[in-house]
């Protein structure tokens, strides 16, 4: 008994210096990542979904504004672009016509961009009230898996992992119902600005 | 209206003044004296693809995107519709007749009725024969289809660029609600 009570106390011990290992990590990463005004990349999407044979997979261009929100221009298999800001949710079609979402797509659509905001960024810190953080050094780089606090969330997330060295380079969400997605970024460019067609395209008419 | 309940009510192939049409399982009514009773693939013949669905209505005429995930295998369906950003909005499973839903509430109703549209243009014709009974007629040449019950004008109606309509393009009319559907397979 005393013997228990000793590696007890040892663990307890332990289980401080842990949380500050992982937090130091966290600001190691968030220093790594270095989190631009503009970041733009093109991104591969596969979504698994539970019980389906064929995955549906999407590619394009992906842009990243600290300031106003993150563009999605998908090219394969189609033409299509979303814009996901503070306000909401808007589809791009080919032929510029735009479509504001609303609704409960657009609500989830919008949290999803809004933690996607900071998944980017490496911006963790505003995310650790919903989720538990588990940051890890690997090979390559770094990963942070992101388990959901609430049984509500946990009910349709199982967790995140985000994964990168000086930029995210990849995202996994594994969803409670068996659904896989996963999001690949490559050709990742920092830039201080966006240019003329990206402002365009992150415009909000009045 | 949001898209989900717009493809809904796109689903439900014109439900309206159906309600008194008894429902059996896995049979959906599609106008007041027309069912269709869902139907097994043939044995060994399977089915998994992607496929983009734009669709208009008469009060939308800029026209909706969603993505459908279709995996069937024998009496055995699954229908997963997503945003074109690859959100999922609802799954319907249907096995043996027995539908089962997971997705919004709201639309539940009416999204049920999808499974019996994407046979009636995918299955093979004596399948859908079958599922139509004698409630309706369907012809059928190389590179489309219609559903017509007597001499009123045709309930649906499609014309695919594939003799296979699981490959290319379908472009539909389903009449009683004025729908203009296109069906895009997604390749890889």
């Amino acid at each position: 008994m005393k013997r228990r009570a000793f590696l007890l106390a040892g663990l307890l011990a332990i289980v401080p210096s842990i949380a500050l290992a992982d937090d130091a990590l966290l600001t190691e990463i968030a220093a790594r990542v270095a989190n631009s005004p503009v970041l733009r990349a093109e991104f591969s999407q596969t979504k698994t979904l539970a019980a389906m044979r064929k995955p549906f997979r999407i590619a394009g261009h992906f842009t990243y504004a600290r300031d106003a929100g993150v563009l999605w221009q998908v090219a394969s298999p189609y033409a299509v672009t979303y814009l996901i800001d503070a306000h909401g949710t808007v589809e791009i079609g080919p032929d510029g016509l735009r479509k504001t979402r609303s609704g409960r797509e657009a609500a989830g659509a919008a949290q999803a961009g809004q933690i996607m905001q900071a998944l980017l960024s490496a911006d963790l810190a505003p995310l650790e009230s919903h989720f538990v953080l588990d940051p890890a050094r690997v090979p390559d780089g770094w990963q942070v898996t992101l388990t959901p606090r609430s049984a509500e969330v946990a009910r349709h997330l199982t967790h995140i992992t985000v994964a990168g060295n000086t930029a995210v380079e990849q995202v996994n969400i594994v969803e409670a119902g068996g659904d896989h997605t996963e999001i690949r970024f490559t050709a990742i460019q920092r830039d201080t600005q966006l240019n003329t067609a990206e402002a365009t395209l992150f415009a909000r008419p009045d | 209206m949001t898209a989900i309940n717009r493809l809904a009510l796109l689903g439900a192939l014109a439900l309206a003044g159906c309600a008194s049409v008894p429902h059996e399982a896995g049979c959906t009514a599609l106008a007041p004296t027309l069912r269709y009773c869902l139907q097994a693939l043939p044995a060994g013949q399977t089915l998994a693809i992607n496929q983009l669905v734009e669709f208009t209505l008469p009060d939308r005429p800029d026209g909706e995107r969603l993505v459908f995930a279709i995996d069937a295998r024998e009496a055995r369906m699954q229908i997963v519709a997503l945003t074109p950003l690859g959100q999922k909005l609802f799954r319907i499973s249907a096995e043996h007749g027995t539908l089962h839903w997971d997705g919004p509430q709201a639309a539940e109703a009416l999204g049920l009725r999808l499974p019996a549209l994407i046979q009636l243009m995918l299955w093979p014709v004596d399948a859908v024969r079958d599922g139509l009974g004698q409630d309706a007629e369907l012809s059928a040449t190389e590179y489309g289809r219609t559903v017509h019950q007597g001499d009123a004008p045709p309930v649906l109606t499609t014309r695919q660029s594939d003799t296979d309509p699981t490959r290319g393009t379908i472009d539909a009319v389903f009449t009683p609600m004025d729908a203009r559907i296109r069906v895009s397979r997604l390749e890889e």
